[in-house]
């Protein structure tokens, strides 16, 4: 839910973007929760169709559009608004970004993020480079084997977590997920 | 002045790429990883009896400035002494030094890399040395 | 209060507006509706010796021929261009740059006159929005304009900064294809996916769009912003010049052949073989050109198109044949071949019950009325566009890191954490891209800056923040921060090949020169209007926040409300303006007080660095707003 502030124009309470009273657009929160925002509750499920059905409704009311004719300051929040709720969507539509997001609170591990899988396993990744080199057809069916057990291991957490399990194990998961899409995706060359 | 030129020749010709035999006793092999963006990094480094850094290679998958970072450290490790490796430092700059910037993984990653391959030589020496002590 | 929606086109504009409910193009008192997009500089003098505007439209089109050298057309192809590339372009279109005097700005020789392609294209805005003028028999409020949605930041700044000159309130940049199927979906009323498949002179755009609960929304865009319909001239242009035995055509030899290749053109969209007579200087020509002929001849560019098409669908996750419409703008979607391929390609008859040369003016209007907030579309329909190409910075090693992608919704924002790469680096060098290739120097450079004053520090340790900001008109914005030291860099993308803010008022001050008495007349309104806006905050916070007022504040702003209201009655603009700006200065720390107040109020609960940032971009903007 929506916490209850107090409008910044017109002083009276408001929940929600958009003040009902006076129509002024209200300070974005600097880190809004990514569900909540689109009226949506935190779930590693989701249905798309329905995320975009929140997201053009939220959208509708705090596009910079609809604050054409309003101050610069409103048509700036307008835009953060509205940029968090485009940020949203990306990442609850994204099945990585999304677990990414659900299980350490960002859509992606940090760059000071040290956590080494282990050595087999690193081992194993280098190996799969090595020989997309010379058959990739053979390295991408491999790692798609790998990536497979991972995604398997990662909803039965998510479902675990539904029953009063933790997200503890997922960003390992994650972790040898992004090893394995390199070596999917042909890495950054 | 002529640093920063030096240093940007090396991201466009990046050195030191290859394998060394991992099974030699003087071979010391690190393998790290970037959980950021799965850059998988190989560095070995070849440690004569003198404790002097003879060669040093890498084969990094990853993107351009990991493989730059790669190939620096190389470089400056190569004819040094283990004790330099393991204190590393890039030197001091000139002034007013403006590079553009790197992604912080990539920096570390090299770093991480030669300690990685430092502790894999001492656990073979160690090894070796064991019998006959 | 009316907003109007303008389609500044390649080879021809338009400017139409809401009427009733209906959205109309403005005719020219001739009663035509297409303006052509041409500019010519006949270096007539004003009795006072300063220089005549020049013709502009039709005008400047009669006896193009004849003045080859002073008529700009097809200006919006340079329009954001580095001189490079501007190069490229002039040298297909008979055009002399001059020389950029050690800058890398693209100015045109015309005749004795240089000019930039910004100054070119506020002519011709400035024609059409007098036009509209006199139609509304009022000043419009705002301005709608339309660019290609392959446009990158440079070519929308350029377009921004063009409505600029022309002095107009530019509104909104809308994305043509965007316009056309807001013109379209409305008129069908109906949900669905539309592709748009727009064809002009100079440009070739595509863009998918999903029309679903009141939301417009583009999911993909893609195009080729060196493709057009000239092309199809210049194909048959080399023709006849070959045919003539002419080498290397330049000036009004070249532009006889392109006129006769236009024609040819034209012809063959309704008939199956065309007359060709021309006179090329010295030689002349006279041959038959089939259909089926000119078919082959233009069939590589037009199965270029496809590319694009391919790509769109791909960003979309659509396939040809999910799209509920088929949409064409543009002159030259009438050649038939084109609407061979696009039928064939998506299997499915386009759409053509709105003439493509006004479709997009007609959605431009429509977006102008929705923007006036009263419109009745104004709370059910959203256009939601996308960044038609990836933004990244160059990191180390040449290597470009996005933070933006490709077919991004707008409004966005992104950050990255980047760091140094040797001990003790002071700077860094912030190269902002745009593109889809891996490699910085293969992308699009848009802006260079360095991000100074970092401590000593040893490698690895700074945390340089970097935050791309793309508004909802898709135009970009970066800032940079050391996250220890908060150091910190901010620019709105300067385009080296663009033109600076000083650049521009000094071109809007001559403008004004030698403008008519109304533009005069108009400016002096608004800078009462802004005046006036100025007063209202003044005395509404006065009698709100009285207790904030610290020493004899009081007093001076007392003083100068009061002076400033005397010169409103007056004509004098420059005071006018001054005093606006004094009154703006004593009350800015008054503002700030205020501003901070509200803020902590707003923001009770959340933490001490988030009110500190939400403060700082909020004083930013109340600046903005007052510049």
């Amino acid at each position: 839910m929506l916490a209850v502030t107090q409008c910044w124009q017109c002083r009276e309470p408001v929940q929600g973007p958009v003040c009902a009273g006076c129509g002024a657009i209200q300070p974005p929160p600097a880190h809004p929760e990514l569900f909540t925002i689109l009226g949506l509750s935190p779930s590693y499920t989701i249905d798309r169709k329905a995320v975009d059905k929140a997201w053009r409704g939220a959208s509708r009311k705090v596009h910079p559009d609809r604050f054409a004719g309003a101050s610069a300051v409103q048509r700036r929040m307008a835009l953060q608004w509205t940029a968090h709720l485009n940020r949203a969507r990306k990442v609850i539509r994204d099945d990585t970004q999304r677990a990414w997001y659900l299980a350490t609170g960002s859509e992606r591990p940090g760059e000071r993020d040290k956590n080494q899988p282990d050595p087999a396993f690193l081992e194993q990744v280098f190996e799969l480079n090595m020989l997309r080199a010379e058959d990739p057809a053979a390295a991408i069916e491999r790692a798609r084997g790998l990536q497979s057990t991972e995604q398997e291991r990662l909803s039965a957490l998510f479902q675990s977590q539904a029953q009063g399990g933790t997200l503890d194990g997922a960003p390992a998961i994650l972790g040898r997920l992004n090893y394995l899409r390199t070596v999917i995706d042909g890495g950054h060359e | 002045m002529a640093y920063s030129d030096k240093l940007v020749d090396h991201f466009e010709n990046p050195r030191n790429m290859g394998v060394l035999d991992k099974d030699s006793d003087e071979v010391g092999t690190g393998l790290v990883g970037a959980p950021a963006c799965g850059d998988v990094m190989k560095l070995q480094l070849q440690i004569n009896d003198q404790g002097i850094i003879e060669d040093a290679k890498f084969k990094t998958f990853g993107c351009g400035s990991a493989i730059a970072s790669s190939s620096l450290v190389t470089e400056m490790v190569k004819g040094k002494t283990v004790e330099y490796a393991e204190n590393l430092e890039n030197g001091a700059i000139a002034e007013e030094l403006s590079l553009p910037p790197v992604k912080i993984h990539c920096s570390v990653l090299a770093e991480d890399a030669i300690k990685a391959a430092l502790a894999d030589y001492r656990r073979k020496q160690a090894a070796r040395n064991a019998p006959t002590a | 209060m009316a907003n109007i929606g303008i389609d500044l086109g390649t080879t021809n504009s338009l400017v139409a507006v809401v009427m009733g409910q209906t959205p109309r193009v403005l005719l020219d008192d001739e009663g035509r509706s297409l303006t052509p997009s041409v500019v010519r500089y006949s270096g007539a003098k004003n009795p006072d010796g300063s220089d005549a505007p020049p013709m502009i439209g039709w005008e400047a089109l009669e006896n193009a021929v004849e003045h080859a050298s002073t008529t700009l057309t097809s200006v919006k192809r340079f329009m954001g261009r580095s001189l490079d590339e501007a190069r490229k372009v002039a040298e297909e279109l008979h055009y002399t740059l001059a020389d950029g005097e050690g800058q890398d700005v693209v100015r045109i020789q015309a005749g004795d006159k240089v000019v930039t392609p910004v100054e070119v294209s506020a002519w011709i805005l400035r024609l059409l929005y007098m036009r509209a003028n006199e139609c509304l028999m009022a000043e419009p409020t705002g301005v709608v304009i339309t660019v290609p949605a392959y446009f990158d930041d440079a070519q929308r700044q350029a377009t921004r900064d063009a409505g600029k000159l022309a002095g107009m309130n530019v509104l909104r940049l809308l994305n043509e294809p965007t316009a056309a199927a807001l013109a379209y979906g409305l008129q069908e009323n109906s949900q669905g996916t539309y592709v748009v498949f727009d064809l002009g002179g100079g440009t070739f755009d595509i863009s998918v769009l999903e029309l679903s609960e009141g939301v417009f929304q583009v999911l993909s865009t893609a195009g080729d912003t060196r493709l057009g319909g000239d092309d199809f001239d210049r194909e048959v242009a080399k023709l006849i010049l070959a045919k003539a035995g002419i080498e290397n055509a330049t000036g009004k030899v070249l532009r006889a052949a392109m006129e006769a290749g236009e024609q040819a053109k034209r012809d063959l969209t309704t008939g199956e073989i065309a007359e060709i007579s021309v006179e090329l200087g010295s030689a002349s020509v006279q041959m038959q050109l089939t259909r089926g002929e000119f078919n082959e001849l233009i069939r590589p560019i037009a199965e270029r198109t496809l590319m694009s098409c391919k790509q769109a669908l791909a960003d979309a996750e659509m396939e040809p044949g999910d799209m509920d419409g088929v949409v064409l703008v543009g002159g030259s979607t009438r050649v038939p071949l084109v609407r061979e391929i696009v039928e064939q390609f998506f299997g499915r008859e386009p759409l053509s019950n709105l003439d493509p040369d006004k479709v997009v003016a007609l959605g431009a209007a429509l977006q102008a009325d929705i923007l006036t907030g009263s419109s009745e579309l104004s709370d059910d329909l959203l256009l939601m566009d996308v960044v038609p190409l990836s933004l990244g910075v160059e990191t180390m090693g040449g290597v470009v890191e996005r933070l933006i992608w490709r077919s991004s919704p707008i409004p966005v924002t992104a950050s990255e954490t980047f760091t140094t790469q040797v001990d003790g680096q002071n700077a860094v060098d912030l190269h902002v891209l745009q593109g889809e290739r891996e490699l910085a120097k293969d992308n699009r450079s848009l802006a260079r800056f360095k991000l100074k004053g970092i401590p000593d520090m040893p490698a690895g340790l700074p945390r340089v923040k970097v935050t791309f900001t793309v508004d909802a008109d898709g135009i970009l914005s970066v800032s940079a921060t050391e996250q220890y030291t908060k150091t910190h860099a901010e620019i709105e993308v300067q385009h080296s090949y663009g033109l600076g803010d000083d650049e521009i008022e000094a071109m809007l001050e001559a403008a004004i020169d030698h403008a008519e008495s109304d533009v005069d007349q108009r400016l002096l309104i608004e800078a009462r209007v802004e005046a006036q806006q100025v007063l209202a905050v003044v005395d509404k916070s006065l009698s709100r926040d009285a207790d904030l007022l610290a020493g004899n504040e009081a007093q001076v702003i007392s003083q100068v409300s009061v002076a400033l209201r005397q010169v409103c009655e007056g004509d004098d603009r420059k005071r006018i303006q001054e005093l606006t700006t004094k009154l703006d200065e004593v009350t800015a720390p008054f503002a700030q007080r205020r501003i901070e107040r509200d803020l902590k109020l707003a923001l009770e609960g959340q933490d001490a660095l988030e009110v500190l940032d939400v403060l700082d971009r909020s004083v930013k903007a109340a600046e903005d707003a007052a510049n």
